[in-house]
């Protein structure tokens, strides 16, 4: 519906230079990062126009919510967006308890902002290193991952496990920090200023990595709020949106952080508001550490967990944009309808704009800066 | 092992639920709590000007949690949503998403909006019955809606009229039925 | 080009860095296991009087997400004898490890200190079947956690299955609380009693 293609032209036309060309990229692609289909009709070497296919990863959580009680939804939380899960896992407790009206500990906050930063910074240093790869630069995935390494590594000793937490709570945390997290987070923090100071070295400024970015792929503000694209996207087209800041929850106004913009709306803009976000997000972190103080952990909730009736919709940021809960309880110990906001859905929505008129030796790098997780965007 | 761990399975879920039955409505209808109403200072105000700007149409206000309510009638969808993003005292230039809730007797499709200039949200609800749910598409004033609406209708089947696209988004081609909906069984599952 | 070559600056850099990277299953080069590490679930073993802590309560069963577990109960013939204080007692269990999504919601809501997340994590099989673990591989998991971590039951109080041994720990407690204060007060048995409400 972005551009008119006459189908009547691909099919009756005689000569081949008149002929739009299809090409199928994916649902098996490596740069789809999942299961993606990307349909282009080409013109030499210009789409004219790209038609996204989802659904391959489509499992049917929204669905699957309605019969798992609220302490077993958590689980498929962990698994919609699955390089940021406890970003997930917050989205859908913050949404029970607003319905229970429950009052979270402090500390418990504390606890909760310290890991979702961190698991910012591990999912932006994912898209770090595999944008690397989309645009043909083979050695920052090697640096992406090591410094997404060492934080999964004390997300291991804080949780019990690298990716699948499941350890956010309804009306808190599962279990308090281990003894010697302050110690380990003291240099996590100086590990993670020189790792993100390394990346940028080494990617940000490259003449080839550039001519492969700048300008590709604009977008600009107005489009992108039409389009629902939030999160780091719609940051880099110029627009200050952030949900930590025009509707802080928990404890987000207490500190002090700056919100990257860009201004051209293209891909290395996209790119570059995500590595500044990182630092933000440290700097976050430092202050929490700072502030945090012993206390509890968790509020008093019962094990079944039966919020009143009514509907809540909770709105957070996830490193992807804007990720909402729909929440509508019938006051029983399950769900009765549970929508998944996904920042990703709305995001990858704007690729049909973003690809128009674009070459087709681009469409993997601007895919790839969309920073999508199929998980997330099927549901 | 092979027989009776299947049959231990598909036989819990019946004994629960026959054990849950019969309690349910005695303790349920009269002692269901609701979620209290707590609108913002932004929420307060939007729902002072809300009948202003809306007085030619015929729609309910009320309040959920901290969201201001609008129920509408589905036919007035695309109009108050124009007017909605357009005015502005509104100004609701964002749609964050479009879900559809299956009451059985209805189904409700709700349009969360928030506005990035003034800082308020709303939701505006409409509702149809499911046997011939026809909702007129939104995609004319937020280009967003475009998605949400095919995965509406792809898991609940609403159709929502003059959808340029209204192809399945995260369901393929041909399938049966629609899975969102509560009657839309889950499958059982079968151990190996 | 400058941009390029100062990327080039830090690939250099790193040259000099020993590599943190090792062939797989070099045992020389592990990585530790941390303590809170979740593997899959096994079930424990009460050393004191010789016998499951699960009593075959099935409440992880029902709390399970993926329902990757199933389990029956029986009558302790121990309890009888007076030699247990555990009236039931689990007949056979079986998890499906390869439905397990490893969450530890039967840890969380197991009342007996029968369930326990394990080390176990490296459990590839052959068959698409053999990741089904019966009573005695998940006891045999169970027991090679109790003895590299030294677990002890959250609740002895209430869940050790020797009548003597619980004796012993009620008047080590009394003697505890009459040292500290006047007058005795059964800690432990109030915080059980409320568990058990729960």
């Amino acid at each position: 519906m972005v551009q008119k293609v006459t189908e009547t032209r691909t099919q009756s036309a005689d000569r081949l230079d008149e002929v739009d060309m299809m090409l199928n990229m994916g649902p098996q692609h490596p740069s789809t990062h999942g299961v993606f289909r990307l349909v282009v009709w080409l013109d030499g070497e210009r789409i004219v126009k790209a038609e996204p296919h989802i659904g391959y990863l489509h499992r049917g959580s929204e669905k699957l919510c309605e019969r798992e009680d609220y302490a077993q939804i958590i689980t498929l939380f962990d698994r919609l967006d699955y390089v940021a899960n406890l970003n997930g896992e917050l989205a859908f407790c913050m949404a029970a308890e607003k319905l229970m009206g429950l009052e979270v500990p402090e500390r418990a906050w504390y606890i909760r902002t310290i890991l979702c930063e961190l698991n910012r910074i591990a999912s932006h240093m994912l898209f770090y290193g595999v944008y690397g790869l989309d645009a043909g630069a083979m050695s920052p995935v090697l640096y992406g991952f090591r410094e997404r390494e060492r934080i999964i590594l004390l997300f291991e000793a804080v949780t019990g496990a690298r990716m699948m937490h499941n350890y956010i709570r309804i009306g808190g945390v599962k279990e308090d920090l281990p003894d010697d997290f302050n110690k380990r987070m003291a240099t996590l923090i100086d590990e993670l200023k020189h790792g993100i100071d390394e990346c940028d070295r080494l990617l940000s400024r490259s003449e080839i990595f550039l001519e492969r970015t700048k300008g590709v792929g604009t977008i600009d503000g107005k489009t992108a709020i039409d389009y629902g694209v939030s999160g780091p996207m719609l940051r880099a087209a110029g627009v200050k949106e952030d949900v930590r800041v025009s509707e802080p929850y928990g404890i987000y106004d207490r500190f002090d952080f700056g919100i990257p913009v860009g201004t051209n709306g293209d891909c290395w803009d996209r790119y570059y508001v995500r590595i500044l976000e990182m630092r933000e997000s440290l700097s976050i972190i430092e202050q929490a550490m700072q502030q945090m103080e012993p206390g509890d952990i968790a509020a008093k909730v019962r094990r079944i967990a039966r919020p009143p009736k009514g509907e809540a919709f909770i709105r957070t940021e996830s490193p992807r944009g804007d990720f909402g809960v729909f929440l509508v309880s019938d006051g029983g110990d399950k769900p009765y309808r549970v929508k998944v906001r996904a920042p990703s859905f709305a995001n990858l929505q704007a690729i049909t704009h973003l690809l128009r008129d674009a070459y087709i030796a681009d469409a993997v790098v601007v895919l790839g800066s969309i920073d999508i997780i199929l998980g997330e965007v099927d549901r | 092992m092979s027989d009776e761990p299947v049959s231990e399975d598909s036989e819990k879920p019946k004994a629960e639920a026959k054990a849950e039955k019969p309690a349910r409505p005695a303790r349920k209808e009269p002692e269901t709590p609701t979620a209290p109403v707590m609108l913002d200072e932004r929420g307060e105000a939007l729902s002072g000007v809300l009948p202003k700007v809306f007085s030619d149409f015929e729609i309910e206000y009320s309040a959920a949690m901290d969201e201001v309510v609008a129920i509408v009638k589905p036919k007035d969808i695309p109009e108050v949503c124009r007017i909605a993003k357009e005015d502005e005292r509104l100004n609701f230039d964002y749609l964050r998403s479009i879900s559809v809730v299956d009451y059985e007797e209805r189904l409700e499709v709700n349009y969360h909006l928030f506005s990035l200039e003034n800082r308020h949200k709303m939701v505006i609800k409409t509702s149809v019955s499911p046997d011939d749910p026809h909702v007129p598409t939104a995609t004319g004033v937020w280009r967003g809606a475009d998605w949400h609406e095919r995965e509406g209708h792809d898991l609940f089947g609403v159709v929502f009229d003059d959808h340029p696209n209204l192809k399945p988004l995260v369901l393929y081609e041909g399938f049966e039925g629609f899975p969102g909906r509560k009657s839309f069984p889950f499958h059982e599952y079968e151990e190996w | 080009m400058l941009g390029n070559l100062k990327g080039l600056l830090v690939t250099l850099g790193v040259i000099r860095r020993k590599h943190v990277t090792a062939q797989y299953p070099d045992p020389k080069k592990r990585l530790s296991i941390d303590e809170r590490f979740m593997g899959f679930p096994a079930l424990l073993w009460d050393y004191s009087n010789d016998e499951h802590f699960c009593t075959g309560c099935m409440v992880c069963v029902r709390a399970c997400p993926t329902q990757c577990m199933s389990g029956e109960m029986i009558d302790n013939p121990r309890h009888a004898d007076g030699t247990s204080r555990r009236r039931k007692i689990v007949d056979w269990f079986e998890i499906n490890l390869n439905r397990c999504i490893v969450c530890a919601i039967c840890v969380d809501v197991c009342n007996f200190d029968a369930i326990e997340m394990s080390h176990e994590h490296e459990l590839s099989k052959y068959e698409r079947n053999g990741a089904r673990a019966d009573l005695g591989q998940l006891l045999e998991m169970g027991k090679k956690f109790q003895a590299d971590t030294g677990w002890k039951p959250t609740q002895p109080e209430k869940n050790t299955g020797s009548p003597e041994a619980v004796e012993k720990m009620k008047e080590a407690a009394r003697a505890e609380s009459e040292a500290k204060k006047p007058e005795p007060v059964a800690v432990g048995k109030t915080e059980a009693r409320k568990e058990e409400s729960e």
